[in-house]
């Protein structure tokens, strides 16, 4: 190895030990060299092109130097800077690029191959963790930002399949209430039964609460029949959830201490799982993984665009 | 007939039509060229005598370069079958033009010439073009029988010869040979390449980073040791078939008469090919799944050392060089030729190209030059004795075949390096700084981002360079900076630090002070502590408070009635000063203070947060008191700080460890201990953890608790080199194949059962029975992946399991063909057979059908699946396959629910909480 190599390494070392701040030191260090040692250094001049829309999703980039602009004609144009990660959105839902990726200034890149992505994840709990709630805290952010945004079947995998049983809610049926949630839908049946046998059936009268303002946040609900409206904070818009729904969505996933406050408007049935629960069962079953990160992406990426719709009518209504 | 015969050959869905038409391109293209040989020996050796045939080897080696390039090029330009066919048809015109020729001794010598450069380009040419239509694994199975086809067509040819031979010329042979060239050419054209043609999937798709496309296949010996392997064998194989193919042909013209020359050629060829035939037919294919790939190569050369032998003691008599030429006519066309071939299949097509074309055709001649030089002049000189024959044979054949043994360990590397990753390793290289690497770490110091900075800490920390750290960080402004940097100068040997952190002292936020309290009252600095004590806040005060309590002579550092205090504080100020006492007794751990941390970790009033837990474990791991370790073990069961907790187990030595083998060996052990209780074992990295997670390994049975068994196992025998018992691992893969292949029946038999009966078709139990039992088949394979890679640690099995379950079948071959070389010894011949039955390409059935050996009795019905599930050992299998007999009404499976309920509490109480059934009446 030169001593351009070893220089080389160990500033991508640093670099991914930044942006994996945050996790325990432990997995930061060994995370950070695995990492490092099988990215690869891209450089880019201002408009050349980091990969183009439709072309298959086998690596992502992180940003170290520069701005990267990724472009479609379908919605926004989104703008990343230094220590950004991009390409990963694609990576996640397991689809072509469908954004392309031009420099808008001269860009230093790391380049990591999808495969060692993955591999380091289902190696790594802590990572994987840090992964699906970070990305699902982005969301409850970006939905308190936006306020009364409409995302249809965000959250939700197939709403239509949950009927209402009027006896006692069996195993079979738990499963698939659990697969109606779009964090659960791609996981394995061991997974949604291991997280079926763990769920606890509960009810709310009209005006119970589900979740009280200020208490932590220490389960996810996936709604049988009834209907809660809620509040991710004190001024925020009230959303609503009904059967076959996650309430709060994927951002559920990850937010602990919500300025939340969620109500039944109606008699209603939920599954509760406790987050911790979630989380063991997270850890042995990376499809599960995999399919809380799908989901929370799909979600976070209609809400970018969501955002970036508005921010441009503000600045045409400015102008 | 037809099923027979796919039977017989192991023929799978849509073979059948290749397999065949290879078969008779062989068959045609080997019975011509026989005849051709028919015709060109006899009229050799009653044209010329026997020592001519040098001359011709000779000129042979130095045509048959030209021929291979000329090859390399058709092929390259018109595609593999085109080239083929071109010269086939070039073949038939110049044999056509010979027969129309005197048969002078000149026109003899270019008529042998001739045929050995059409032997010399038609078989390879043919066996590249099977090498792109076939994988590894299809070779396995498949290159027997298409070689039979050669073997047929050299008994036919001869058989033809002989009866043409009856009644016209020798020469007419070569109208016949002429005749079957064209037929081979046609019957070529009707050849389906569908997806072949183009390259194939290289083994590099296996992990490998391939070579640029530019770049020219190498076969630099650094590059492709395999290759070269290969060539020597082949080389030393040349030369000893030459040289029996002499002393064979020189006692003939001494023992047989000249007239009779034609004739005993043509009989002998027809009943050397006709026990080719049987060798190919009944032995070939055993012999190469018995001995693995490798091990077939050594095969022909260990019989021709033992008839080279017997021609030396016996001076060369008839009957023993009769039975060398035997074991090289029927070995080398049939057993040979299908493992020689089978060696080239893992190449890259780039370099299976070239290197084939140079071995087979230039090599092979330039061998066969040499040897008939070397021949020649031994008998120019008069000392060419069938004895030193015998001699040149031994010697021929024994390194032959000690090359063929030592096959394995390059045949393996073959896959082991397209297996590696072609990345940057980390090794001791990067644990030194040069002055570049020092430079960036400044940088990165110098970042205002803060998080960048505190990384640039880590790493020096890791790379031991702390002296890097400027002690001029202190005037950071993040806090989360000045933590770090305290942190890791407290720890270090450095005082240059000191007044800028007493600077600290007086720092505006609480928690600085607190760091620089510690970092100063580890490096000795009295005076710290004495400030502490009268700091305005209480959580700073706290962190003196310990130390002066160390100062008491109280025995119970709890009764303490400032640190009582402290425990006992309400709220989150109460919170903060617990967490800072754990970490001062962390920081300077006192026997005394073991009860004062029990106190704390038991509080009901202590949070459980990942932080608070950590601190408690820190605090107890730098005491080290036994009474830490039932709480420390029961600790295990949840999440936040369990990594921290177990730091702290291990760090508690053997009682810890003793504890935690209690702990699992005791099935009524809150499964979450269970659960995470070998992975804390595997942490010790002892001799005894490894030997004692083995012993589990063995007798668990709870399937995820052994599965984590399997992955603390994993985990110990990665990162230290521990003795493990390989024959003991390898059984319990064995078993997890055997389940595998268990639990594919079972869900053939359920999805049998929906074919059969429509109207269960839509049941959602059926679908999640079925979608369970296949999560089932992918976690046994991948268990029995991760056992092979704790009894081969070396290997990058990890890659070899991706590979087996790709979608693409030659990089699924190739995996197959890994590891049945991996496993080539006699005690893993069972293990070998079962990972070659579940990668192999074959449907549901035809696998369960297979596996009836290991399987014993499969269930035949639907209803026998769901009987053997309802009994599975596994509650959620059990559960759903109880709701699903249930949901079909089958009163014989009711009977099955019912007896599983009463002998199974647990089961009983998950059917029962799940409304599939009311609870059961009991008794009285």
């Amino acid at each position: 190895m030169t001593e351009d190599d070893r220089s080389s390494l160990l500033l991508r070392e640093i670099f991914l030990a930044g942006f994996m701040s945050g996790l325990p030191a432990a997995n930061v260090a060994w995370a950070a060299a695995r990492l490092a040692s099988t990215m690869t250094d891209v450089h880019v001049q201002a408009g050349e092109v980091v990969y183009r829309k439709g072309e298959p999703s086998v690596d992502h980039f992180f940003i170290v130097e520069g701005e990267v602009e990724l472009v479609t004609d379908e919605a926004p144009t989104w703008t990343f800077g230094e220590r950004s990660l991009i390409g990963t959105f694609d990576l996640m839902v397991g689809r072509p690029r469908s954004r392309t990726a031009m420099a808008t200034r001269n860009t230093h890149l790391l380049r990591m191959a999808a495969q060692d992505w993955l591999d380091m994840l289902e190696d790594n709990f802590e990572l994987t963790r840090s992964a699906v709630q970070g990305l699902a805290a982005g969301i409850n952010e970006l939905r308190i930002a936006l306020g009364d945004v409409e995302v249809n079947g965000a959250g939700s995998a197939s709403p239509a399949r949950l009927g209402a049983p009027a006896g006692h809610f069996g195993l079979v049926d738990r499963i698939f209430a659990l697969r109606s949630v779009a964090l659960f839908a791609e996981a394995d049946v061991q997974a949604l039964l291991d997280l079926a046998m763990q769920a606890k059936e509960v009810s709310f009268d009209p005006g119970a609460a589900v979740f009280e303002r200020g208490t932590s946040n220490d389960a996810l609900y996936v709604l049988v029949s009834g209907e809660v409206t809620a509040q991710r904070a004190p001024s925020s818009h009230v959303e609503r959830f009904g059967p076959g729904t996650l309430v709060f969505g994927s951002a559920a996933a990850a937010v602990e201490d919500l300025a939340h406050d969620a109500r039944a408007v109606t008699a209603t049935r939920a599954l509760r799982l406790a987050r911790e629960d979630y989380l063991d069962v997270l850890e042995e079953h990376f499809a599960l993984a995999r399919s809380s990160l799908k989901a929370i992406s799909l979600e976070r990426e209609i809400l970018v665009n969501e955002k970036g719709r508005r921010e441009a009518a503000a600045r045409t209504s400015a102008a | 007939m037809r099923r027979w015969l796919a039977r017989l050959f192991d023929l799978r869905e849509g073979e059948a039509r290749p397999v065949v038409q290879s078969f008779l391109v062989l068959f045609l293209l080997i019975g011509a060229h026989t005849m051709l040989e028919t015709a060109r020996d006899a009229l050799f050796l009653t044209k010329l005598p026997p020592k001519q045939l040098n001359l011709v080897y000779i000129a042979l080696a130095g045509l048959s370069f030209f021929a291979a390039a000329g090859s390399t090029r058709l092929a390259a330009k018109f595609g593999r079958r085109n080239a083929l066919i071109g010269t086939l048809c070039i073949a038939a015109f110049t044999t056509t033009l010979l027969h129309a020729t005197t048969p002078t001794p000149r026109v003899v010598m270019a008529l042998y010439v001739f045929s050995g450069l059409v032997g010399a380009v038609l078989s390879p040419q043919f066996w590249l073009l099977a090498a792109q239509m076939f994988t590894s694994a299809q070779g396995r199975r498949l290159f027997g029988p298409i070689a039979s086809g050669g073997v047929v067509g050299g008994v036919a040819g001869a058989g033809t010869a002989a009866l043409l031979l009856a009644h016209y010329p020798v020469t007419s042979l070569l109208l016949v040979a002429a005749f079957a060239f064209v037929g081979t050419a046609l019957l070529l054209t009707a050849l389906g390449l569908p997806a072949h043609e183009a390259p194939a999937l290289e083994l590099s798709a296996l992990g490998a980073v391939p070579a640029p496309a530019a770049a020219k296949p190498s076969l630099s010996h650094a590059k492709q040791p395999f290759v070269w392997h290969v060539a020597l064998l082949v080389g030393l194989s040349t030369g000893a078939v030459l040289t029996v193919d002499y002393l064979f042909k020189s006692t003939a013209a001494r023992t047989v008469p000249v007239a009779e020359l034609g004739r005993f050629f043509a009989s002998y060829y027809a009943v050397m090919n006709g026990v080719s035939l049987i060798v190919q037919l009944v032995i070939a294919g055993r012999v190469v799944r018995r001995l693995g790939v490798a091990g077939a190569t050594g095969v022909m050369p260990s019989l021709l050392l033992l008839g080279g032998i017997a021609s030396f003691l016996s001076n060369g008599a008839l009957l023993p060089v009769l039975a060398m030429r035997l074991v090289d006519g029927s070995l080398r066309h049939s057993l040979n030729r299908v493992a020689t071939e089978l060696l080239y299949l893992p190449m890259p097509t780039a370099v299976r190209e070239r290197a084939k074309g140079l071995i087979d055709t230039v090599l092979t001649r330039a061998v066969q030059a040499t040897t008939a030089g070397a021949l020649f002049a031994l008998g120019t000189v008069g000392v060419l004795s069938p004895r030193l024959l015998a001699a040149i044979v031994i010697v021929l054949t024994l390194s032959w075949a000690m090359v063929a043994v030592g096959l394995r360990r390059p045949y393996l590397d073959l896959f082991r390096s397209a297996l590696a990753r072609g990345t940057l390793q980390l090794g001791n290289e990067v644990t030194e700084i040069d002055v570049n690497a020092a430079e960036a770490l400044v940088e990165a110091m110098a970042n205002p981002e803060p998080t960048h900075v505190i990384a640039a800490l880590d790493v020096l920390e890791q790379r031991q360079r702390t002296k890097l750290i400027p002690a001029l960080i202190l005037y950071h402004d993040a806090d989360l900076v000045l933590f770090r940097a305290l942190e890791i100068f407290g720890g270090s040997e450095r005082d240059d630090w000191i007044p800028l952190g007493e600077r600290l002292l007086s720092h505006a936020h609480v928690a600085v002070r607190v760091a620089a309290v510690r970092a100063l009252s580890k490096r000795g600095v009295a005076s710290a502590l004495v400030r502490a004590a009268d700091d305005a806040s209480p959580t700073v005060q706290g962190y003196a408070a310990y130390h002066l309590a160390l100062g008491s002579e109280e025995p119970d550092l709890a009764v303490h009635p400032r640190l009582a205090s402290l425990v006992e504080a309400p709220g989150e100020l109460g919170d903060a000063g617990r967490r800072v006492l754990l970490t001062a007794i962390a920081d300077a751990p006192d026997p005394r203070a073991a009860p004062l941390v029990l106190a704390i970790a038991e509080s009901k009033r202590f949070p459980r947060a990942e932080l608070d837990t950590m601190l408690v474990a820190r605090a107890m791991a730098a005491l080290l008191d036994p009474r830490f370790i039932p709480y420390c073990v029961a600790q295990l069961a949840f999440r936040p700080g369990r990594e921290a907790i177990r730091q702290a187990l291990v760090a508690m030595g053997e009682p810890a460890l003793e504890a935690l083998e209690a702990a699992l060996d005791d099935p009524t052990t809150d499964r979450r201990v269970r659960t995470h209780a070998p992975w804390t074992i595997a942490e010790f990295g002892t001799q005894r953890a490894c030997d004692y997670l083995m012993t589990r390994l063995e007798r668990e049975t709870d399937g995820f608790v052994r599965y984590k068994v399997l992955r603390g196992l994993g985990h110990i025998v990665a990162v230290r080199d521990l003795r493990i018992d390989r024959a003991k691992i390898e059984d319990q893969a064995r078993r997890t194949l055997v389940e595998h292949l268990r639990v594919t029946a079972l869900k053939l038999a359920i999805e049998k059962g929906r074919v059969a009966d429509a109207a269960a078709a839509a049941s959602p139990a059926q679908q999640l029975l079925v979608g369970l039992l296949e999560n089932k088949r992918t976690q046994s394979l991948e268990r029995a992946f991760r056992l092979l890679k704790i009894a081969h640690r070396r290997e990058d099995i990890h890659r070899v399991h991706n590979a087996a379950t790709s979608r693409d079948k030659r990089v699924r071959s190739n995996a197959g063909e890994f590891l049945d070389t991996l496993l080539a010894g006699g005690s893993q011949r069972e293990l070998r057979a079962l990972f070659r039955l579940v990668i192999d390409d074959l449907d549901a059935a035809e696998r369960v059908a297979r596996a009836a050996p290991y399987l014993g009795a499969s269930p035949s019905s639907r209803d026998d699946a769901l009987a053997a599930l309802i009994a599975d050992r596994d509650e959620g299998v059990a559960t759903i396959a109880s709701y699903f007999a249930l949901s079909i009404g089958a009163e014989n499976l009711r009977a099955s629910v019912d007896r599983a309920r009463r002998d199974r509490p647990a089961l009983a109480s998950l059917i029962e909480r799940f409304s599939i059934l009311p609870p059961l009446e009991t008794a009285g």
